[in-house]
């Protein structure tokens, strides 16, 4: 290897190292947001008169909350349903049953004019800093646009804000009048993020924003978004599938399977001590790096079921090392074995909650 | 890019200097002109578009005689001599014909495509984008359009509103929409899944600004085009229609009515319908090669 590359994993191993070791300052504990039994099924249609056959549960029955001021990690496999909370979230896409509660208020049920204050208060940034901006709007325009639109600020005002926005994300002012296609990914991911940032939110919902990206980039981008969380008081949900970026930047973690919460609990519990065995098996994929390390790993067999026809009662049951006869009848409820840590497993019953660590846990 | 919140202990590399990382900025506009400028088919054809399109601008001007000056005297004069092209049946100059046939073979070309543009459009952008019963019922309407081959549906309303140019504008555009329609549904269903679409969605802009600022202005390639290539069609149509007597009248003398006229002498007299027939072949030429072109140079796909 040469004496770069050499560097560069040095400088970011002990970049890791200095961020865990990081106390968060956040999270002042009052609830932003209420998701309760939120489910998206998509139908499946099928023969002559495209009748719906079947659906695709996405995300079927989650529930979570999200406090002022802190990031809570969504993770999970592709296809899991955590991009599809998101954008249910955001109002991209309909949902099927349930409700998100912003502030007390369902956003299921808002006003036109409510709604448009609810946008103002809850943005997103996409995963792929390509397809994400507008190929014929320069960085200026799109901002003007939306500044304008939403009258934030009028006259000077428009080019002071847009200045300001730019040096928030960390792009110069020449910046301002480029095309999305002269810039390079990271770059582009910071005009992604000052789009969001342009109409002031108090909670963005990151949907993937760095799995695009280089790998030098990604920390780029995860520690602008972090300084921009302590500056400005934001409330992150943040989803991704890569597990070391989620231990770096959230609070708390949840962890998704084929559109169902496994478990909810703070980021170093959750990785101390995972809970649910499908947590255990992600956490035991992590790599390591150090070539004598060697992995026990708690190897998952097979592939993710079909969301279209998830297994009879826990949906994880097919692929659990620790399958027991109730967990293909009974779908498993959200428990709480040990305070602030929840999850959705026959292994864990409702009636030793708040016992500390149940006996099934030392394995 | 900034780099001094990572906080990393070991000394960053030096970092380029800033200027070194701009790029001139150049619009989309500019770059499609650049890459324009380096296709010889296309200026080909954009230049015979604007030999047409000069001709049709100041064909009174550039007639060597009165388009519809008769001389029976001088008729079926063959070409050479004064009268370039040679002269018709009723002893009129064939070229003062085309050049005067230019200006309502190419308003006819240009004003239906706008027309269908305009239509195909809206209807697509709406289907297109809100999707469901609207879409269906929409893309219903437009099937059946399809269904019917143009031309006949074009007769058909000629017979009922008879000969005229603007009858065969009215006639034309009406029976050729729904191809418009179709092509730029299937361009917003693609782009109203993009994210940057989505994310104007998330900001809360309404519908028609989505609609007409964010996914219009990335469709409009593909319609610039296919309307650019579409002219020709509407010539050829016309030229067809005023063939079969259903177009233009007396006196408008298009090139399919000048054809019409002249075909029976087409054994005696070969230039009073080859003439006007080439003309018609040039042109769609003409907006074939510009319109080949453009593709080339606004299709992001074709992009190298």
């Amino acid at each position: 290897m040469n004496p770069d590359g050499e560097m560069m994993k040095t400088d970011q191993q002990s970049r890791t190292d200095q961020q865990t070791n990081d106390p968060t300052p956040k999270a002042t504990g009052e609830t932003i947001m209420k998701v309760s039994h939120l489910k998206k099924y998509y139908p499946i249609k099928g023969g002559v008169l495209s009748r719906v056959v079947g659906h695709v549960k996405a995300v079927d029955d989650v529930s979570f909350d999200i406090k002022e001021g802190e990031t809570l990690g969504l993770v999970g496999e592709s296809g899991c349903g955590k991009t599809t909370t998101g954008k249910t979230i955001m109002r991209l896409v309909s949902h099927t049953d349930g409700e998100v509660l912003f502030r007390g208020k369902n956003i299921f049920a808002l006003s036109k004019s409510e709604m448009k204050a609810y946008r103002k208060e809850v943005q997103i940034i996409f995963q792929d800093p390509y397809g994400s901006l507008n190929p014929r709007q320069t960085v200026g325009d799109m901002l003007t646009e939306i500044i304008t639109y939403h009258q934030l600020a009028s006259g000077e005002g428009v080019q002071q804000r847009i200045r300001q926005l730019m040096e928030m994300v960390g792009l110069s002012d020449y910046h301002i009048g480029r095309y999305p296609h002269e810039f390079s990914g990271g770059q582009r991911q910071r005009i992604g993020i000052a789009r969001a940032l342009c109409l002031n939110p108090r909670m963005i919902i990151c949907d993937e924003p760095v799995s695009a990206l280089d790998v030098s980039i990604q920390s780029q981008i995860l520690n602008l978004l972090k300084d921009l969380q302590a500056e400005l008081g934001l409330t992150y949900l943040f989803i991704a599938h890569d597990l070391s970026v989620v231990k770096h930047i959230s609070d708390r973690v949840g962890v998704m399977y084929l559109g169902r919460l496994a478990e909810l609990s703070e980021t170093d519990r959750l990785f101390e001590n995972p809970l649910h065995p499908y947590t255990q098996a992600l956490l035991s994929a992590i790599p390591v790096a150090d070539p004598d390390h060697t992995a026990v790993k708690a190897v998952l067999k097979g592939d993710v079921p079909s969301p279209s026809n998830p297994p009879k009662g826990c949906v994880f049951h097919t692929r659990c090392p620790q399958c027991m006869p109730i967990c293909s009848q009974e779908i498993p409820v959200m428990t709480e074995p040990e305070p602030n840590h929840y999850v959705a497993c026959h292994l864990y019953p409702a009636e030793q909650q708040h016992r500390g660590k149940p006996e099934e846990n030392q394995h | 890019m900034s780099s001094s919140n990572l906080q990393s202990p070991i000394p960053e590399p030096p970092v380029m200097p800033a200027e070194v990382t701009i790029q001139r900025s150049t619009s989309f506009r500019d770059d499609a002109l650049r890459r324009f400028k380096k296709n010889p088919t296309a200026i080909f054809g954009l230049v015979i578009v604007i030999l047409f399109l000069l001709l049709a601008i100041f064909g009174r001007q550039l007639t060597p005689f009165d388009p519809f000056a008769q001389n029976i005297r001088n008729a079926h004069q063959a070409p050479g001599g004064e009268h370039l092209l040679g002269t018709d049946f009723f002893g009129r100059d064939v070229l003062s014909r085309i050049i005067y046939g230019a200006r309502i073979s190419l308003f006819v070309g240009v004003s239906v495509v706008t027309i269908q543009a305009a239509i195909g459009v809206v209807v697509g952008l709406v289907a297109g984008y809100y999707g469901g019963k609207i879409e269906a019922v929409m893309m219903r309407l437009v099937d059946a359009f399809i269904a019917f081959p143009g031309i006949i549906l074009a007769m058909a309303i000629m017979a009922v509103r008879g000969q005229g140019i603007e009858n065969v504008i009215f006639a034309l555009s009406f029976a050729g929409w729904p191809t418009f329609a179709r092509l730029v549904r299937s361009e917003v269903i693609s782009l109203k899944e993009r994210e940057y679409v989505q994310a104007a969605r998330g900001l809360g802009f309404h519908d028609a600004k989505i609609m007409f600022k964010h996914i219009l202005p990335n469709c409009l390639a593909t319609i610039i085009v296919y309307a650019t290539m579409g002219i020709a069609n509407p010539i050829i149509a016309e030229a067809g229609l005023s063939f079969l007597g259903l177009g233009a009248t007396s006196e408008q003398a298009t090139w399919g009515f000048q054809m019409s006229l002249e075909r029976q002498y087409m054994r005696t007299a070969w230039w009073g319908v080859t003439f006007p027939g080439l003309a018609v072949m040039i042109v769609v030429l003409g907006f074939n090669l510009l319109g080949d072109g453009l593709r080339d140079v606004l299709d992001p796909r074709m992009k190298e």
